[in-house]
């Protein structure tokens, strides 16, 4: 069983920086904390999260239908609907898009699927400017690194490393204070939006029967993009449309409260095309970006399609053991913690060979998931397909399945016959009762015993049984104990 | 290309829900029964709203709410204002409230890019609400000819009129029905429509909660009861 | 000598039509732990139970499936079939083991005859714990332990299965327990099987951080119905706290103690 590279790597240096560790944890049980305080005081929580994942998967058996039924009602708003069947394409749509309105500089809210698609570098090349402007999103594009949670991008950096990152690269005057901080980056940023051409957004939903984009945020920089620059895009993946609003009002009566604990976040926007005559803000011209990526395959196998329900809220990675320890970059994808697993290896052209293996089965994810996905059901599912499917999901990885098939076979052989599994547990006693030798020669091994004292091997029960059993025998004759 | 593309994408969907239908759940979502209409209930409403961090304050006459208004623009220093074209706005006399205390107002006929300009000098924006929703402190704002988007996000501080224009929504369930009613005489939902929860936040920063990053850093909801 | 407890009022069997149970003994029990497999077999006995060990256990394919060696994991669920083909209901003090043989339906569904046959056998599968409490409807086992001990609430027990109060039912009535929460008492230990040895860092850390908010509610033992949990948190503690001298119990020995002799 070889050291599994990737995720394995990673997390091991994540375990070894203290800083993050200590940062980890104080966000995850404060996430934690306020989710929980959110659900105690929400009496029909349960109900909710029933309705999400039926809206959701009623949505899904219509899928096309609900899709061109959205293409038609952007249409009448006077939007454009553009298609892309993967990231590349996509980024070139929004390249012509930029180019037709003769833009230069573009701001961008918080958005999953952008990142999914490594839009940034895409538009760079294309000669824009291009504004992160949620803070967590500028605080990492400033200082070059992926996000590192789905709801707040920077949770690896505390205050000091904010401090010198904005002295760094701003020219701002030192400081540590939040608020601070948070002002230098209002201040600037708002210039930006004032003087950019195009807003870039993701969505959090588009509803069928009017063409209306659902947009969740909490700073108000997603409200700036779509109300400041002449163009609006956004991209979105096709599994977020929606057939109305009864269904986005379902959405939105968990999701801030599984995301933050709050009830509604600080702005909720409902967007319908370009402004209208007499109107004097908003954008001009609004485009929509359908993304595919690897989505209508998820569609297509019943046992993943439940993946594509996610609200994107992040609740399973503040439960997540492995998410706490490891952090958001050890998945090296834009989609971290549980649902990261899951999409990670389905999206695009796939990679990630190794993260189903890197959970503990807990289970934590699925009692918060508000769209109700069986997170470790999908887990063991896409084990199976590692181990079974060589073409799974990057052949050119090493990594994954901890048996091989050979030994798994051999596995069989031995516990098939009680009588091998016996003698072999017997040699194992015989030769190397402290497991010294076993963990001397297997790396994984030798690594668990660095922090563990390794257990003995010892009598088999089953030898010891016949003289217990008389014994239980004669204390239930007795009536009384052995 | 993208109409290849279009091709492509709604008939891999197509096959794969002809593979494998999705397992079916209820025939129908359990969507939960609409609510009653909701009397006003601002002391639910003050709670909420001072909960996420914004001011309430509740006017039992046109002359409350211009108190209110002008305890506003003192505390905040405000020098200039961009206002909403609304009839409760009108009605309740706030320009002369405005003037007396000798703010600036942004002249209602200014083009498109002076009214961004002026608008992002402005220190405090003053909007109706076309409904409240009880159950989370929130002011629904709807976008219209003079009724601008950056009334309620330029300026630091938003004041917000509940009025008798504005409908009581008592959950966040009750956003549906509310939506899908909001049609215009061509069928069309207005451009755009803001559910606003507080003043803007973060906490992107170590957790810690700052107030004010792109949007308004003060929310005051006014409730104004006229019985005149 | 202590008189045993009353029989739950609700029993309909009478002490003398004891339950006949089938022992489901994990092959971590049988080679590494196994006072768990007597204690558990001596609990059951005096609940009331007439305990049989069905010949020719191996391994019920958890180490296969966990693995995403499905296929492989069929033989091994196949063979379990068998060897508990018997109508007695099938007592494991594992919440994992009892979890792989509640996925058997799922993993046979290929086969109908079969996954009927595995849907019966889940629906008479239990852990300790629950055939106890809600099975059997007992609670008090007649144990005596006077010590401070922490419960640890291992994730198949207390999610894939539900159980939650019934570990802590028992244990409330092991005379002289003094049982404390840690503040994180459901937070997973880290060990997740073939987990612990593919991601061994993160691993090690989930351990050290469960093992030490056990430690610090200052309790003596540490509780847990799991025996891969608690191998997982003795084998940490042995290492790297031994002065603690804190003890690593299974509930089945918790349930077991205060009778002398082979307890």
């Amino acid at each position: 069983m070889s050291r599994a590279p990737g995720f394995a790597d990673r997390s091991a240096d994540a375990c070894a920086d203290a800083q993050l560790q200590a940062n980890l944890k104080s966000a995850v049980l404060h996430f934690q904390r306020n989710r929980a305080k959110a659900f105690a005081a929400f009496p029909g929580s349960e109900a909710a999260r029933d309705l999400v994942r039926d809206v959701k998967d009623a949505a899904l058996s219509r899928l096309p239908d609900l899709l061109r039924e959205l293409e038609r009602s952007v249409t009448a708003l006077g939007g454009a609907v553009h298609w892309a069947r993967d990231g590349a394409e996509a980024c070139a749509i929004l390249a012509e898009i930029a180019a037709e309105a003769e833009a230069s500089t573009a701001v961008k809210g918080k958005s999953m699927v952008t990142e999914e698609i490594a839009l940034n570098p895409a538009l760079e090349a294309a000669g824009l400017e291009v504004y992160e402007t949620d803070l967590a999103e500028y605080i990492i594009q400033l200082a070059g690194e992926p996000p590192s949670h789905i709801m707040a991008p920077a949770v690896h950096k505390n205050r000091r490393q904010v401090g010198e990152l904005f002295a760094k690269k701003l020219g701002a005057e030192y400081t540590e204070d939040p608020t601070e901080l948070t002002n230098i980056a209002r201040t600037t940023l708002r210039r930006r939006f004032l003087r950019a051409d195009l807003g870039v957004t993701g969505a959090n939903a588009a509803l069928a029967d009017s063409g209306i984009v659902v947009l969740v945020e909490n700073e108000g920089n997603i409200r700036m993009s779509t109300t400041a620059p002449r163009v609006h895009v956004a991209v979105m993946g096709i599994e977020k449309v929606l057939p109305g609003p009864a269904e986005a009002a379902a959405m939105l009566a968990v999701l801030a409260r599984s995301a933050s604990g709050q009830k509604m976040s600080s702005y909720t926007s409902f967007l319908a095309g370009p402004r209208r005559d007499g109107e004097r803000d908003g954008a001009q011209a609004f485009h929509l970006v359908l993304l595919d990526n690897g989505r209508s395959r998820i569609l297509a196998d019943p046992e993943l399609r439940q993946t594509l329900r996610c609200l994107r809220c992040g609740a399973c990675l503040n439960v997540c053991p492995v998410y706490e320890k490891a952090g958001g970059h050890a998945w090296g994808s834009p989609y971290c913690g549980p649902i990261g697993t899951c999409m990670t290896p389905l999206l695009g052209k796939g990679r990630g060979r190794d993260l189903p293996f890197a959970c503990t089965g807990c289970g934590a994810c699925a009692e918060v998931c508000p769209a109700r996905i069986d997170l470790p059901g999908v887990i063991m599912a896409l084990r199976r397909k590692a181990a079974e499917d060589p073409a799974f999901p990057d052949p050119a990885e090493r990594g994954g399945p901890p048996l091989s098939a050979a030994a798994a076979k051999l596995f069989v052989k031995v516990a098939g016959s009680p009588g091998l599994f016996r003698a072999a547990a017997s040699l194992a006693r015989t030769l190397d009762p402290g497991l010294a030798l076993a963990s001397r020669l297997a790396p994984g091994l030798r690594a668990w015993t660095r922090t563990r004292k390794p257990p003995r091997l010892r009598t088999p029960f089953t030898a010891s049984w016949p003289a217990l059993a008389r014994n239980l025998k004669g204390q239930a004759l007795k009536g009384g104990r052995p | 290309m993208s109409d290849e593309s279009r091709e492509h994408i709604l008939s891999a969907l197509e096959d794969a829900l002809a593979q494998a239908p999705v397992a079916s759940g209820p025939a129908a979502p359990a969507f939960p029964e609409p609510a009653d209409p909701a009397a006003p209930d601002w002391p639910a409403l003050a709670r909420e709203v001072t909960t996420n961090g914004g001011r309430f304050a509740l006017a039992r006459s046109a002359a409350e709410a211009r108190g209110a208004l002008a305890s506003l623009v003192k505390a905040f220093g405000v020098r200039r204002a961009v206002l909403w074209d609304h009839p409760a706005l009108a009605r309740l006399g706030l320009a002369d409230t405005l003037a007396k205390a000798g703010v600036e107002v942004a002249p209602p006929d200014l083009a498109p890019a002076e009214f961004k300009e002026a608008a992002s000098e402005c220190d405090l924006g003053v909007t109706g609400a076309d409904a409240v929703i009880l159950e989370s402190g929130t002011v629904v704002a709807i976008a219209r000819p003079g009724r601008e988007r950056a009334t309620s996000l330029f300026p630091p501080v938003h004041l917000a009129l509940v009025t008798r224009e504005t409908e009581i929504l008592p959950g966040i369930a009750d956003l549906g029905p509310w939506l899908a009613r909001q049609r215009g005489e061509d069928g069309r939902p207005p451009s755009a429509i803001h559910c606003i929860t507080g003043p803007s936040s973060t906490a992107d920063i170590e957790l810690v909660k700052v107030r004010g990053v792109h949007g308004p850093t003060t929310l005051a909801v006014v409730a104004v009861e006229e019985n005149a | 000598m202590r008189p045993l407890p009353a029989r739950h009022s609700g029993d309909p069997n009478p002490a003398s039509d004891p339950v006949r149970v089938q022992l489901f003994v994990p092959c971590l029990v049988e080679n590494l732990a196994p006072e768990i497999a007597e204690a558990t077999a001596r609990v059951l006995t005096r609940a009331g139970a007439e305990v049989a060990l069905p010949p020719g256990q191996t391994c019920c394919g958890q180490p296969l499936y966990k693995s995403g060696r499905h296929a492989e994991a069929r033989d091994l669920a196949l063979r379990f079939l068998d060897v508990f083909s018997g109508p007695d209901p099938v007592v494991a003090p594992s919440g994992s083991c009892v979890a792989m043989v509640k996925a058997y339906p799922k993993l046979l569904a290929h086969d109908p005859a079969r996954a009927e046959a595995a849907r019966a056998l889940a629906g008479r599968t239990f852990e300790l714990s629950q055939f106890l409490v809600d099975v059997l409807g007992v609670e008090d086992l007649g144990a005596e332990l006077p010590m401070a001990a922490a419960y640890h609430d291992s994730c198949q027990v207390s999610r894939t299965l539900g159980v939650r109060e019934q570990p802590r039912k028992l244990l409330a009535k092991v005379r002289g327990l003094d049982l404390r929460e840690p503040s994180r008492p459901a937070a997973c230990c880290g060990f997740g099987g073939t987990f612990s040895v593919q991601f061994p860092e993160v691993s090690a850390s989930l351990t050290a951080e469960k093992a030490a908010d056990l430690a610090a509610t200052g309790a003596q033992a540490v509780v847990c119905a799991e025996p891969s949990c608690l191998l997982n948190l003795r084998s940490h503690l042995d290492k790297n706290s031994p002065d603690l001298g804190i003890r690593c119990l299974h509930l089945a020995e918790v349930l077991n103690s205060g009778f002398g002799g082979a307890s």
